[in-house]
């Protein structure tokens, strides 16, 4: 078959998506290249597109300063905690949601999507969490959203367009509904629960809005809230009161954080972005 | 077979219904009882009472204190600043706390929610202090400050003209932060540059526009090179605020001439001074990119790696060491007061709103608001002070007199705090901010009614070392000598409604001002008071009127 030939608007489409790729991954860079840069190079170079200099020291200084490695440790210890028990939650709920015998099947539906029209707001959720003697724990970080609606949805989704004769055939032969769950429809939802492992996974490594509520110990921040404080808390604080920060490397300090702090996603989601398109496709193509 | 698949349906249900409670939000009711961590308001707390108790009970049995102050890192059980403050006071510390920016999330839920917190350090700029003293989630402290022999130093400052803003409808819901001025940041220039330059440090604006001149155009620090600039100039925070202040004072309201009110914002001072900006800017002798930096730090950082001869800091005393520290041949003068037109202020670069910012205020929750209030009565006293300061004697540091630090223990303050993570390298973490930012001591009992002499005159704590060789350790106390003084002594309930709309105009037409071309300068600067006229600052203009009429000044 002979190759097109690239036209004019081809180029153009390529120009463009470099543009926009570039935009997408200039941030990154930027960040990347204030966090090597040495103080002097930082504050000579406005623009920061080259690193004039390689300097790791503010990745080591990351690294010792107090708490990074047990934040780390509680970030990683809460998403798996979390998205295990998201998964137990969503999968088998979002199965017997999707089976036409489960007659209440519209009534927990329609009252799952209200919880997701209609929240119930910060507030009662907050009394809620303290009175439960959550307060200043690490479940109070990943309980409250062990469930979302929107997940929910799209799981029971997935399950809907698995074939239903699969489980009566399976039925004859004798298998009952837990059988069914766990020998016919869990092997068929991988793909689905590699989507909610992401989705839930992501949600609590990045979410540090629980940890500002529910969290007063500092050895119990997350690495995310820890981030936080590192970068804007004292830099605010340092600024009033003129102590801490009054060095030239803050800056860089800031950015060596924020690359640490993405390594692990950036180490996960590239071998697992597929999933994400895919289960995004499923929530707009099933209902 | 069909009854069996019901019945198997049922483990479901419950599963779903659990799902439901988890993902929506069951509005818990209100009562107390249900609150796990709540012990209920104690018997000793006497507000519905209205009088204090005694305080007998809790002269047995620490005082159980939950605390809410932003940005806490120390651990109240391990941290032995703080182990030594619960034992002298008997009390049982538990502090709660959140980032600085999340702050007002964080307080307003806790209110809200009625969670059992017995005070809360508030920022008023962030949360709505007035509000909810009239809400009554805060309680009213007069009937327990009325006690003079118990609460000597927080009846002077509750009540005291300095702080009245924080009385709501005449009553004291809260005991005002002993602050510093703007946080005690000043100006310092490059003596050695000025030299080379052959200028003396500058005190009016035609001397300050020749030093911005020459550090621009005459290579101050040798290189050959066209790399340096007076001053980083940026529209937040210091050095901003430092040219704002060359004709105008640091202040909200003033008076003219013929006695009427004058809101600064749009006074003909604060034109002058922006008139004298756009000139810096458009002969280039200022950064171009004033309108676009936002880190804080920026100008000094620049300043104490050599590429700007003025700079701004809070504290002298530690920056001058890193200026040392990148050019050795460095000599720092601090601009102070800074350079001025004697026709519109005094030099002052901070004023007295900066006296008050937090107030410490005790929720309708607070268990036992006496021992609380003993609490914070310890806090600002002189062992108070020296031991939230500089830690405790014989352990942190070998003596204390005169304000002056004997022996300091780096080593031993290791083991408490950590300076490298910014957690205040002078001294304790929490001796900012808790109830004072004074770096000292202040005789309440000499200056009887006066608190802003008692400020001016207090002692500010330096280690011997510092005291030796130091010539800025008593930056903090200097301003003070200069500070200009508010004409509305009250929080206005306009200026919470409408400032930060015109905090939004006066951001944009100052950048107009000196970006647009020159001849536009005096349109849009008219263009802008009618602006800021027409969002809010009538209103403003009206009560604060009223106010002044009202008080007499």
């Amino acid at each position: 078959m002979k190759k097109r030939k690239n036209t004019a608007f081809d180029y153009m489409v390529y120009l463009i998506l470099a543009v926009l790729g570039f935009l997408c991954f200039f941030p990154f860079w930027y960040v990347f290249v204030i966090s090597v840069s040495t103080a002097d190079s930082y504050l000579a170079d406005k623009l920061h597109f080259l690193p004039h200099a390689l300097d790791f020291s503010e990745y080591y200084r990351t690294l010792v300063s107090s708490g990074f490695l047990r934040s780390f440790g509680i970030s990683v210890l809460i998403t798996l905690c979390g998205t295990l028990i998201a998964l137990v939650l969503t999968i088998p709920s979002a199965y017997a949601l999707s089976r036409p015998q489960f007659a209440p099947r519209k009534v927990f539906n329609g009252l799952i999507m209200f919880t997701m029209l209609f929240s119930g707001g910060m507030i009662p959720s907050y009394i809620v969490v303290t009175r439960l003697g959550l307060a200043n724990k690490l479940p109070a970080l990943f309980l409250p959203m062990a469930c979302s609606a929107y997940n929910l949805i799209i799981t029971k989704n997935f399950m809907t367009s698995l074939p239903v004769s699969l489980e009566e055939s399976a039925r004859i032969d004798g298998a009952s509904d837990i059988t069914i769950f766990f020998k016919i429809v869990f092997p068929l939802s991988k793909p689905i629960m590699a989507v909610m492992a992401l989705f839930y996974g992501v949600g609590i490594y990045n979410d540090y809005f629980n940890s500002v509520l529910y969290i007063s110990s500092r050895e119990l921040y997350p690495l995310q809230m820890l981030l936080r404080e590192m970068i804007v808390a004292n830099t605010m604080q340092s600024s009033m009161i003129g102590l801490g920060n009054l060095t030239n490397k803050s800056e860089i300090f800031k950015m060596a954080t924020v690359v640490i702090s993405i390594v692990p996603i950036l180490c996960v989601y590239p071998f697992l972005q597929k999933y994400f398109v895919k289960g995004l496709m499923l929530g707009a193509v099933k209902g | 077979m069909e009854s069996k698949r019901k019945w198997s349906q049922v483990p479901g249900a419950l599963v779903l219904t659990l799902l439901l409670a988890l993902s929506g939000c069951t509005a818990a009711s209100n009562s107390s009882e249900a609150n796990p961590q709540s012990t209920g308001p104690a018997s000793g707390n006497s507000s519905e009472a209205g009088e204090p108790s005694t305080g007998d009970a809790a002269a047995e049995e620490p005082t159980e204190i939950r605390f809410f102050r932003v940005a806490v890192t120390q651990d109240p059980t391990k941290d032995r600043v703080l182990l030594e403050l619960q034992k002298r006071t008997n009390t049982k510390l538990e502090f709660v706390t959140a980032p600085w920016d999340q702050q007002a999330t964080k307080v307003n839920t806790m209110l809200a929610s009625g969670e059992v917190i017995d005070v809360i350090s508030m920022d008023d700029g962030a949360v709505d202090y007035i509000g909810h003293a009239r809400n009554g989630t805060i309680l009213p402290l007069d009937d327990y400050l009325k006690d003079m022999e118990r609460y000597p130093i927080e009846s002077m400052i509750a009540y005291d003209d300095v702080y009245q803003k924080f009385l709501v409808d005449g009553k004291s819901y809260g005991i005002p932060c002993l602050n510093q001025p703007g946080g005690g940041w000043v100006a310092g220039i490059r003596k050695d540059w000025l030299d080379k330059v052959g200028l003396d440090v500058p005190t009016n604006l035609d001397e300050l526009y020749e030093v911005f001149r020459a550090f621009k155009e005459e290579d101050p620090d040798g290189n050959g090179q066209d790399d340096t600039y007076a001053m980083i100039v940026a529209q937040i925070f210091d050095s901003w605020g430092l040219m704002m202040r060359l004709s105008s004072p640091p202040v909200t309201w003033t008076e003219n001439e013929d006695g009427s009110l004058q809101y600064t914002g749009t006074s003909e001072g604060q034109k002058a001074s922006l008139r004298f900006v756009k000139r810096l800017y458009d002969e280039g002798l200022i950064n171009q990119d004033v309108f676009t930096i936002r880190d804080r730090d920026y100008c000094l950082n620049d300043f104490t790696a050599g590429h700007s001869g003025i700079g701004f800091s809070p504290m002298w005393a530690k920056s001058l060491a890193e200026v040392k520290a990148n050019c050795p041949e460095a000599e720092v003068e601090l601009l102070f007061p800074a350079p001025h037109d004697p026709r519109y202020t005094n030099g002052a670069t901070v004023n007295d709103a900066g006296w008050s910012w937090l107030v410490n205020v005790l929720p309708k929750t607070c268990r036992n608001p006496e021992r609380v209030l003993d609490l914070l009565e310890y806090l600002n006293t002189g062992e108070g002070r020296k031991l939230m300061c500089t830690g405790i004697e014989g352990i942190h540091y070998d003596r204390y007199e005169d304000g002056v630090f004997y022996g300091i223990s780096q080593e031993e303050q290791d083991k408490d705090w950590d300076p490298k993570d910014g957690e205040g390298p002078t001294g304790h973490p929490l001796w900012w901010g808790l109830t004072s930012t004074i770096n000292g001591t202040i005789d309440f009992e000499a200056y009887p009614g006066d608190l802003l002499s008692a400020m001016q005159n207090c002692v500010t704590f330096v280690s011997e070392e510092d005291k030796a060789d130091n010539p800025f350790y008593e930056q903090r106390k200097m301003i003070c000598e200069v500070m200009a003084h508010e004409l509305i002594d009250a929080k206005l309930e306009t200026a919470s409604t409408y400032s930060g709309k015109l905090s939004s105009i006066s951001n944009e037409y100052q950048s107009r001002l000196i970006l647009e071309p020159a001849e536009n300068f005096d349109a849009i600067w008219d263009e802008y008071v009618e602006q800021m006229h027409a969002n809010g600052l009538d209103e403003m203009y009206e009560e604060a009127g009223q106010w002044l009429k009202e008080n007499g000044k």
